[in-house]
């Protein structure tokens, strides 16, 4: 083991330069770990605010609509599932499905009397909702004043909840701030053209809990006012008069004149009839049991899907853009890490063909006296695999602290970024061992590949150039 | 005995775009147990000689025979191990490792060897050691050590693997006179005790005294011997 006692005394001969690498390798160590584990547990804390706030572990939506699902579709709703109560049957014959709830989002227009006592029209962004469902699924919004649409009073109050925010703008902008039993009367242009007016009341004022950005602005409406609104409320398919089910189904003119001669055709006792909730919803957002599989799930679902016109899109592909932030964040860091540890190693490269090229009077030595080209490599192996990873391990140490500092105070991040990334608040990093050893084996593959070509310059050094040298 | 054997060597290398001429037909041999000198002036190709019997370095023409081995014929890992086995060396500056201790220094060869047991290895190095006097310096550095005492570490390195020839480039040319004088007088009273053939370079005359064969050199030529 000379070569080795030989590598530990030249770096300890070179104690300012072998300093210098140390800490920029020291430096590149940091950031692999403490930038892998701040991007991993980034990752990990986005897909969990999203699942829990946004989208569940997956989103089911009609077949017939063009447009992904997304936690944004305001502007642009998507097209109605038709047949929801027969979807959420399907969905709950599942043992791997825990929970569901379906809701739908759009704009309407909010009338109300501002505090001069004039009548003022407000834009209301909101989801529609399953009042009984809903706070089950997402936590993301706590009450302030009022309930959820009667939540924990035993039965169901319909109507808007606002935001906090919501309500300070309104206050800004229109004069107008509403208190809990304030009438209002909302206002939606239906599919035909018609515009449906719906006196209601606001029951309740909320702050978000999770992606304040959003939520501060994204209200709440009752499925049944919803309907209301939308004319989704109808007549039950079952009560209406024979002769006018087929009417409405004839498929040509004939069909219809031939029931003119129908005596009861047109006359229709309004007692008769029934009334009934057609679905105004246009997503189910659904939570599968711990330890399932949701690709998997979605697969063996498609079959049903298929056969009672739905889709599905998993948690990633309905977050609307906000899964990718996380993962460009990972990209960046390992984007950075790869650029200074390309640039650790060029240093690193270079260093040692310096160091070569003054110690070649004793390379050469070395190999006049008789020891082989692998003795060289060894011994110039061994000088940057130990430094390496010395000053790896003070790195892993290092961001060991930082990383348990860190995963008890948290890191805050500015606002936005909080928000977009983890849906607000600070994020708590966690160490794991499995990066740890990933950082171990990328400082020893990159002293290896630094190594090579200046290894090469070495063994290249003939014992002729010791007596050359030394003149 | 011929221990060394060179037949019509020649050798010539190229400087920027000028060809020079080494050597010029060089022939002599060296017997068993000679202490040889190569003398001449400075470029008249006593380090070219020593680097050819020392295997770094081949002839371009000529035969140059070590111990019977054409040296032309070996592999790189053949003449590494034949250096290692029947060659020692004398540098003009030393060339000790810097990190490694006089003991160290002395025992680096013999680790090389791998086949001599630590035992045998530590009684070989005291000895060496002791031949060269310098058992009050075993745990110094080469840093801690004056010029003449650096060559007698490198003396004991060349000779604690009893190589059939050591080879001493200019072994006094950055020694005092009188150092210089000593470590002629070491070299020469080992060659006598232990019958270790001894080549050295050299352009004082003093020194060339001390040689039982004495090979001159001009412009690459041997002018007497």
């Amino acid at each position: 083991m000379v070569f080795f006692k030989i590598a530990i005394g030249s770096l300890l001969k070179r104690k300012r330069r072998v300093i210098g690498i140390g800490l920029l390798v020291m430096f590149g160590t940091i950031l692999i770990v403490f930038g892998q584990e701040f991007a991993l547990t980034a990752n990990k804390l986005s897909k969990q605010a999203i699942i829990d706030n946004l989208t569940g572990d997956f989103i089911v939506y009609s077949a017939r609509s063009k447009e992904k699902p997304g936690p944004y579709t305001f502007s642009n709703p998507l097209t109605n599932i038709e047949n929801v109560d027969e979807v959420k049957a399907v969905l709950s014959g599942y043992k791997e499905i825990e929970a569901f709830t379906a809701y739908s989002q759009n704009i309407s227009i909010v009338n109300a009397e501002n505090k001069e006592g004039t009548r003022v029209e407000l834009p209301l962004i909101y989801s529609a909702v399953e009042p009984e469902t809903y706070l089950d699924f997402f936590k993301n919004i706590e009450m302030v004043e009022g309930t959820f649409f009667g939540r924990g009073t035993g039965r169901t109050e319909g109507g808007i909840i606002i935001s906090e925010a919501q309500n300070d703008r309104y206050d800004e902008q229109y004069g107008v701030r509403f208190e809990v039993g304030d009438p209002i009367t909302l206002y939606g242009i239906a599919s035909g053209g018609a515009v449906n007016a719906v006196k209601t009341t606001v029951q309740g004022i909320f702050i978000p809990l999770k992606y304040e950005n959003s939520f501060n602005y994204i209200n709440f409406m009752d499925v049944s006012t919803y309907s209301e609104l939308y004319n989704f409320t109808g007549v039950a398919e079952g009560s209406l008069p024979d002769q006018l089910t087929e009417t409405l189904l004839a498929e040509n003119e004939d069909d219809i004149f031939g029931l003119a001669s129908e005596e009861n055709l047109g006359i229709i006792n309004v007692d008769d009839l029934e009334s009934t909730t057609l679905s105004g919803f246009t997503m189910i957002a659904v939570h599968v049991k711990e330890g399932v599989d949701t690709a998997a799930f979605l697969e063996s679902l498609a079959g049903s899907a298929e056969r009672y016109g739905f889709k599905t899109a998993p948690w990633d592909e309905a977050s609307g853009g906000l899964a990718r932030i996380s993962g460009a964040l990972q990209g960046f860091i390992y984007a950075a890490t790869a650029l200074i540890f390309i640039i650790v190693a060029l240093i690193l490269m270079n260093t040692l063909i310096i160091n070569i090229m003054e110690r070649t009077a004793e390379i050469g030595t070395i190999r006049a006296i008789g020891a082989k080209k692998s003795f060289v490599t060894l011994m110039f192996l061994s000088e940057t695999i130990v430094l390496n990873v010395i000053a790896g391990i003070a790195g892993i140490v290092v961001s060991a602290i930082l990383i348990l500092i860190a995963g008890r105070v948290g890191i805050a991040l500015p606002g936005p970024v909080s928000q977009f990334l983890i849906g607000g608040g600070r994020l708590y990093p966690v160490l794991s061992f499995v990066t740890v050893g990933q950082a171990l084996l990328i400082i020893v593959v990159i002293t290896i590949l630094a190594t090579l070509y200046p290894l090469r310059v070495a063994t290249r050094v003939t014992p002729l150039k010791a007596m050359s040298e030394g003149k | 005995m011929n221990i060394v054997e060179l037949t019509d060597v020649k050798k010539t290398y190229m400087l920027g775009n000028t060809e020079v001429h080494a050597l010029r037909g060089v022939s002599f041999s060296i017997e068993k147990g000679d202490f040889a000198a190569i003398a001449g002036p400075s470029g008249a190709g006593k380090s070219t000689i020593l680097n050819m019997i020392g295997c770094i370095d081949i002839p371009t023409d000529g035969k140059v025979l070590i111990d019977e081995d054409d040296i032309s014929m070996l592999s790189d890992k053949r003449l590494t191990s034949f250096r290692l086995h029947k060659l020692g060396f004398i540098f003009q500056s030393f060339n000790l490792i810097p990190v490694l201790n006089v003991y160290e220094n002395i025992e680096f060869p013999l680790l090389l060897k791998r086949d001599v047991p630590k035992k045998q290895r530590d009684g070989i190095i005291r000895r060496v050691i002791e031949e060269v006097g310098l058992t009050d310096r075993v745990n110094n550095k080469p840093a801690e050590l004056s010029g003449g005492q650096r060559q007698r570490v490198a003396i004991a390195r060349a000779l604690v693997t009893n190589p059939l020839i050591v080879l001493a480039d200019e072994p006094t040319a950055n020694l005092d006179s009188e150092t210089g004088h000593r470590i002629v007088n070491l070299m020469k009273e080992i060659n006598r005790t232990e019958h270790t053939t001894f080549i050295f370079s050299t352009h004082d005359p003093h020194i060339m005294e001390h040689a039982n064969h004495v090979i001159k050199l001009r412009d690459g030529m041997i002018t007497a011997e």
